[in-house]
Formats: C-alpha cells, structure tokens, sequence
C-alpha cells in the first residue's frame, strides 16, 4: 500500500505527459459548454463600432502566458476583424515584447502601427503608474516603444484619460493588474472595465466581478477556448482543453488512488 | 532632525497624494493638488526604473562574484551576465534604430523562441508537481480535509470540460462555488486587509510606525 502511497514521481510524471501529449497531436473534442461570463464578454466586443478605441493593458509575462495569452491573441483579432483600434501598456517588463507578438501577424496583414494599434511599451512603478497612465495618458508614457512620440501617434489623438477609450480590458498574470486598475482608475474615473484572469487568480478577482466594478471577466485558458468557439474560430485554446481535460483527471486519479492505499493501510493496521 | 524630516516629508507626501482623490486646491498659478500628486507619481515611476537598473547592477555584483570564486554552478552566472548583457546592448540598439525592422525581428524572435518557450515550460512543470503532491499529501485525515478535497474536486471538474460530460451538474457547482462562498471569504479578506493597511498608513503618516526610517 505504501507503493500507492508515495508512488514514484517518475511513473506519475510519465503518465501525466503522456495523457497531456495524445490530445495535443489527436484532439479528442470534447464538447465545450460556453459560460455566461465569457459570453458576456464576446457581446461587449461584439457591439464595439469601427473606429472605436480600446486600451490593452497587459499584465503578465512568458511564465503566466499559456493561460492568459491565447485570451488576448483573440480578443485581438476579434477587435481587428471589427476594425476596433487597440492600444496596448504593459506594467510587466517583459511586456512589450508580449505585445509586439501580438501586433506582428496584423502588421503583416497590411495593418497600419500607430492607427489600427500602437504599442505603448512598460511603465515602470506598479499601481502609482497604473494610477498615472490612467489619469494621464499621454503625460505618462510619452513615447511608444518604438520611440514616436505619442503626440504624433493618430489613434491617439484627443486621448486624454482611460475615460477616452470605449473600454479597457485589463489581462491579469499577477499584480499589478485588475485590483490595482479598479483601485486606481475604475473607482475615480468610473470607467468600463474587462478582465481575462488567469484561472488561478479567477476567485480573487471574482468579488469585483460581482460587484459591477468589472463589467466582464474572461477565465483563463478555457475562457480563451469559449471565445475562440463564439467568434468561431477554434484555434490553440480550443486544442489545449482536451490537454487540461485529461490533465485534471489524471490528478484526481493519483487523488484517489493515494486516498484509498492511505484507508486501506489504516484498516490493516487497526487489525 | 534625522527623524523629523523625513516623517514631515511622508506626512506631506501621504496628505497630498489622499487629499487628492477628494479635493482639489489650487497651489499658486501653476499647481493644484492634483497635478502636485500627479507629479509625485512621476517621481515614483522615474524612481522604480531607477531601481531596476540599480537590481541589474546587483545581480552584475554578486554573479561576477561567484565566477571569480568559482563558487558551485558558477557556469549558470555566467550565462546570467551573457544574456543580460546581450539583452540590454540588444535593447539599446533597438530604441536608437526604430526603424531597423532587422534589429527588431532578431530580438522578438530571441524573446519567443527562448523567453516564451522557457515560462511555458516552467508553467507546464506546476502540473506534473501538483500531480505528484496530489498522491503524496492530499489525505482524506479529517472533516476540514475532507470539505477541502471535496471543494477541490468540484472546481477542478467544474472548470474542464471533462467535468460536464462526467456530470452535468459540476460547471453548476463550480460557479455557485465562486459566486458564494469563494466571494463571501474573500470580500472578508479584502475588507479586513483594507482596514489594517489604512490603519498602518494612518500610522505612518503620523510618525507612530518608524520602522520604514530603519535603526536609531
């Protein structure tokens, strides 16, 4: 019993890769239920105009991307489909670089960098430049990252404050990010807020959810699979989540197996 | 005088930057109190890419030690200082040729092929070490484990699809379980952490806490 107890990590390893590997190279389908927050936040986007502007601020670096990335790759290209102008603040360093992914199949669609979206690169000092940027946009981050100045940037003109941007969707790896935003800015300049969380933070970012404070939440991967669903356009999100399916059984399997070996071993002991 | 100034400059700095959120004054013809708060938050943005140049400094401090002392995985260092180096000439090059689309697609492509690629792999790594935990240390001991490990359990196949195929009823669960008790417990958190950090503030700016001002 004590084999099933403390199995070697190397057999749990190997069976966890394996069931994670098959569904990635042969899908399995399964069926997908679409949640009402992400629904939500698909009608949102959806009622957007051509030539809005909306404001990215990405909060989350390469260690917290599988979970949050595949969210704004298609928020994106439903706004870029919409024609919805994006301009995307990082408050992580390694930020910019996230978003220049993110831009790059655009620019080479034939979008054009400064009116269709602009990369206003990292702003270094956490939630006092959340609160800065968000109360003075231009003031604050000056230049983009590539050098321009803001002033020259078109999609920027008459932006003053978040308040100028239909909305601003707020993607949240760690902190600095949604509870600094509604803190800061929400709370002062009552501005519509969206969030995609990573799963992990879904249930502190929740009560701000339910409050009204964020107009809408998307949930980690598996909300990125249901907007890839709404917009139908099944991509990356929609092939992990038979990968995370399985994932999830096979630890509540060693769960289990663990649970009954512990039990079993206490009734022999007890005769 | 060591003590009184810098109190008088954090109860000065604390007012402005509070006041503001409720009121604004004019301070002579150039300044309000807003735009004296907006401009002690510029300080703090000028003063925290300050202190990430001053830690790229440090870790050039302590990994060149180690190289010199030869001291254990002392190869790791040096590939520390290779890549910070190479990055920050890299970014420097970059910002003084915007339009070098060369320059620009060589970085994007060191940072996605190993930037990227490395954070995913250390995000898949949780899975394998929770699967492994999950054998070793989630015990059904007692009623408190028991209510955890059944919580769990629901969220768990609340949240992948699986769940809804195993039972319909699990994506149900899993959103009462967010909305109401996960929402009650942190709302509790947060209010309480709220009130102590204001409190703390509060003490702060009156001088009471000095601990921030280090040793006599």
């Amino acid at each position: 019993m004590s084999f099933l107890q403390n199995m070697d990590r190397r057999i749990i390893y190997i069976f966890m890769l394996l069931l994670v590997s098959i569904p990635l190279i042969k899908p399995l389908g399964i069926p997908i239920e679409i949640n009402y927050m992400t629904q939500e936040v698909y009608d949102m986007m959806d009622s957007l105009q051509p030539g809005d502007r909306v404001l990215f601020s990405i909060n989350y670096d390469p260690t917290s991307a599988p979970d949050i990335h595949p969210q704004a790759v298609i928020v994106l290209r439903h706004l870029m489909q919409k024609g919805v102008k994006v301009a995307m603040v990082t408050f992580s360093a390694s930020g910019p670089n996230i978003v220049e992914q993110l831009i790059l199949p655009y620019e080479q669609e034939g979008k054009v960098y400064g009116e269709d979206f602009v990369n206003l690169g990292f702003i270094a000092g956490g939630e006092t430049a959340i609160r800065n940027f968000g109360r003075d946009i231009i003031g604050t981050a000056k230049a983009d990252y590539r050098g321009a100045n803001l002033n020259s940037i078109p999609m920027l003109q008459d932006i003053v404050d978040a308040r100028d941007f239909e909305l601003v969707y707020v993607f949240h790896g760690y902190n600095p990010g949604v509870q600094e935003w509604v803190r800061q800015v929400q709370g002062a300049l009552n501005i519509n807020l969206v969030a995609g969380v990573v799963m992990v933070s879904v249930p502190e970012v929740m009560p701000f959810f339910t409050s009204g404070q964020i107009a809408g939440m998307l949930q980690g991967l598996r909300g990125a699979a249901e907007y890839e669903l709404l917009l139908g356009q099944p991509g990356s999100a929609v092939a992990k989540m038979d990968a995370q399916s399985l994932g999830h059984l096979v630890i509540i399997f060693f769960v289990i197996v663990g649970n009954i070996a512990f039990f079993l071993e206490k009734k022999n002991a007890k005769k | 005088m060591r003590r009184e100034i810098p109190i008088a400059i954090t109860l000065i700095v604390g007012l402005t930057m509070l006041l503001s959120n409720f009121v604004d004054v004019p301070l002579g013809s150039e300044y309000s109190l807003k735009s004296l708060a907006s401009e002690l938050g510029g300080w703090v943005i000028i003063i925290s890419a300050f202190a990430v140049g001053l830690a790229s400094v440090n870790l050039v401090r302590i990994h060149s030690n180690h190289i010199r002392r030869r001291s254990s995985n002392w190869i790791y260092s040096v590939l520390l200082l290779v890549f910070l180096v190479g990055w920050t000439v890299m970014g420097i090059l970059e910002f003084h040729n915007p339009e070098s689309e060369a320059l620009r697609t060589f970085s994007q492509n060191m940072f996605n092929s190993i930037l990227s690629s490395l954070g995913a792999a250390m995000f898949a790594l949780v899975a394998l070490y929770l699967a492994s935990a999950a054998n070793r240390a989630f015990r059904v001991r007692n009623l408190d484990a028991a209510i955890l490990l059944g919580a769990t359990l629901i969220m768990m196949l609340g949240r992948a699809p699986v769940g809804a195929l195993i039972w319909d009823k699990f994506p149900v669960m899993a959103d009462w379980m967010l909305s109401v008790p996960n929402n009650v417990g942190q709302r509790a958190i947060m209010i309480g952490a709220a009130i102590g950090a204001f409190a703390t503030s509060l003490r702060i700016l009156l001088g009471i806490e000095r601990g921030h001002l280090g040793s006599e």
